[in-house]
């Protein structure tokens, strides 16, 4: 009887070594979410260290919520700034994919199969995950909804806000127990009410949220996702307009300062993947140059 | 297809807005608790759903008047119907409904005071205040006291709903508490950390004491000292004629926000992490171990005899021996008794207890019972 050849598939140890990690970490966190209870999670691994966060702010610079509030959002952006650069690297990487892309689509027309096939084979080839680009959004979410329940609790303006605000601040944290409740007027404003002139932060979160959507959007050549991103740069400022009109003013000013903050961010994020770009660039040239070089001097 | 999906992202935005449109602006995180008060066999009770009602107790919680009788607006969005006849709901109530000889008194967050006829059910008059009224309302020689979020104290004319001070009494911060008087004085718990000894007459401080942290709840005045709870954890017995501090409990884990309920030489309350304590009215000292419940006590117990009622925040309803400090469940266990948090003070009339739950309903508990539901307001699968 012939003998066939077993083809082994070949395992690249770092890449197993990082799946294995990766599963290992979900696997903790579904038996351990499972055995305490997600609520309970939430509640004590982020909205508690963000409420008491905010109040320790709110304490160390002069009693001013605005200044809490900004000191935050600056922080919290700065931490997942190296998920931010790394969220437009894969984005740009992405969008220079885009004219193989459309190619691939055009040449497999009717064959879905054959499509998903060669875009995987040409993600592989860039080294891209095509969900690259999600995941620190994604990771990022959680850190928002709950900065945004920790504003909407420390303002306590009812007695059932004041309640869980209550029961989720440390008891042994004097200088937090001190400063409630917080004061919350500012610019004559009643930053625990919506804006009085519906007009005035209704249009500041939706000018600057889509001036930073227009800052984030990377330019695509294909027109369905133009079309969409056009779309979506328009519905969110309106969107985040409208909602402003029936929140408390201090989340609204909170979306402002994020969208501020986020902006300049975006701003330096871009300048450092200009920079690796032309960095890198520059050293092929270099490289060819060299390489020119060589086949001169032989 | 652009334009379609153009036109399915306008429609979820449109979709958005209409359902926003449904509810009153803070409405959706503001739905107040219910609120129970009994007399002549009548409970009176604002419920979290934003309606006040008078119910037959003897009768079943027979319902003798409802306001609004028909409410003004239905539905949500473009779905949304108005009735010109009908009125609207109040906004979230948090004090005890006040049962005068004529009318009934409650405070809404909305600002408004309210006076219904007892008989009626008929607003009377309504006076409104700039801020949130969160406490109840506390009458004496025909003059009524309450506190707002606007930091003031009120002083109204009964009859004439003329205010009896000069000025309303300003403090720094919100009055959540419902105001306590004596012959002389009326005295109160602000958020801005202090408590306030005032003038009847004339509307003046007498004396103000610093807690260091702030009281959001009612304090307690019994034999000439007063008993009020702070976020700082702490139960603070003062003198109530110059507010000099007597005592102070032991830092307990958690905030102390109800109403201390004071009998005898025993001053009963509880705390946020769900414990309820027992101290000695003269020095503080420890009358029993602090009792362990399921839920946080956020209002303050009501007496039954030998025993105290008290509601958790779990939806649970205990008997505690006063002399012992051992608990019994009274409701919350069985199937169907799952109905909301407690969180105001349950109200006691012989052998009943009326109990008010943050999804608005009322429970008519007979403590003689072994199985104590006698009737529950809006009727639920609970009886």
């Amino acid at each position: 009887m012939a003998q066939q050849a077993v083809q082994k598939p070949q395992v690249n140890p770092k890449q197993l070594r990082k799946s294995l990690l990766t599963w290992g970490i979900v696997a903790a966190v579904v038996i351990v979410g499972s055995q305490i209870g997600w609520s309970t999670i939430w509640r004590e691994v982020i909205i508690r260290p963000m409420l008491n966060g905010l109040l320790l702010f709110y304490a160390m610079l002069g009693h001013s919520f605005v200044a809490a509030i900004t000191a935050i959002t600056i922080l919290l952006r700065l931490v997942t700034l190296p998920l931010q650069i790394k969220q437009v690297r894969a984005t740009k990487r992405m969008s220079a994919l885009q004219p193989q892309l459309a190619e691939i689509q055009k040449k497999y027309a009717g064959n879905k199969e054959k499509i998903a096939q060669e875009q995987q084979k040409l993600y592989q080839e860039a080294k891209i995950n095509p969900l690259g680009g999600c995941l620190p959004t994604l990771i990022q979410f959680p850190i928002w909804i709950s900065l945004y329940q920790g504003i909407n609790s420390v303002l306590a303006d009812t007695p059932l806000e004041l309640m869980s605000l209550g029961k989720n601040i440390y008891a042994g944290f004097v200088r937090g127990i001190e400063v409630i409740p917080l004061q919350s007027v500012f610019l004559g404003m009643d930053l625990a009410q919506p804006d009085p002139t519906h007009l005035v932060l209704p249009v500041l979160v939706a000018g600057t949220m889509w001036l930073q959507q227009k800052l984030m959007t990377q330019p695509t050549s294909d027109p369905q996702t133009a079309s969409m991103n056009q779309t979506m740069q328009l519905m969110m400022p309106l969107m985040f307009g409208y909602f402003t009109t029936q929140f408390a003013s201090g989340l609204a000013l909170y979306f402002v300062i994020s969208n501020v903050v986020g902006i300049a961010i975006q701003f330096i994020v871009q300048k450092i993947s200009d920079k690796d770009e032309t960095d890198q660039a520059a050293g092929q040239v270099t490289k060819a140059k060299k390489a020119g070089n060589g086949i001169k001097a032989g | 297809m652009i334009v379609k999906r153009r036109a399915v992202a306008l429609v979820l935005v449109a979709a958005l807005v209409a359902l926003t449109g449904c509810v009153q602006q803070g409405a959706l995180t503001n739905p107040g608790w219910t609120v129970v008060a009994e007399r002549d066999g009548i409970v009176y009770a604002a419920l979290a759903t934003g309606s006040v009602v008078a119910l037959d107790a003897a009768q079943g919680g027979e319902v003798v008047w409802k306001y609004p009788e028909k409410v003004a607006a239905v539905g949500c969005g473009v779905a949304r119907t108005t009735d010109e006849s009908g009125e609207s709901l109040l906004n979230a109530v948090y004090g005890e409904p006040l049962v005068l000889d004529d009318v009934v008194l409650v405070g809404s967050f909305s600002g408004d005071l309210y006076a219904f006829g007892r008989e009626s059910g008929k607003p009377e008059w309504t006076y409104q205040v700039d801020g949130a009224i969160v406490g109840g309302v506390t009458e004496a020689d025909g003059v009524l006291y309450f506190g707002s979020s606007d930091g003031k104290v009120y002083a109204l004319d009964a009859a004439t709903r003329e205010p009896v001070w000069a000025e309303p009494f300003a403090t720094g911060n919100r009055v959540w508490g419902t105001p306590r008087v004596d012959e002389t004085r009326v005295y109160v718990a602000s958020m801005d950390h202090s408590v306030y000894a005032i003038e009847r007459s004339t509307g003046k401080m007498v004396w103000s004491y610093d807690l260091g942290a702030s009281a959001p709840g009612t304090l307690t005045l019994a034999d000439g000292r007063l008993y009020v709870g702070s976020v700082s954890r702490y139960l603070t017995c003062l003198s109530a004629a110059d507010g000099s501090e007597l005592w102070r409990s032991p830092q307990y884990e958690a905030w102390v926000w109800g109403e201390a309920l004071v009998v005898g030489d025993g001053v009963y309350f509880g705390s946020l992490d769900g414990k309820m304590h027992a101290l000695h009215a003269v020095d503080g000292s420890k009358l029993w171990n602090d009792v362990q419940l399921n839920g946080a006590v956020r209002a303050g117990p009501a007496l039954d005899g030998e025993s105290l009622i008290v509601g958790t925040e779990s939806g649970y309803v205990y008997t505690i021996d006063m002399s012992t400090g051992k608990e019994s469940l009274l409701f919350g266990d069985r199937e169907g008794e799952k109905l909301g948090a407690v969180l105001s003070t349950p109200v006691v009339s012989g052998n009943m207890v009326y109990v008010g739950t943050s999804i608005g309903n009322v429970v008519a508990l007979d403590l003689t019972l072994r199985d104590p539901v006698v009737w529950v307001y809006p009727p639920t699968e609970a009886k």
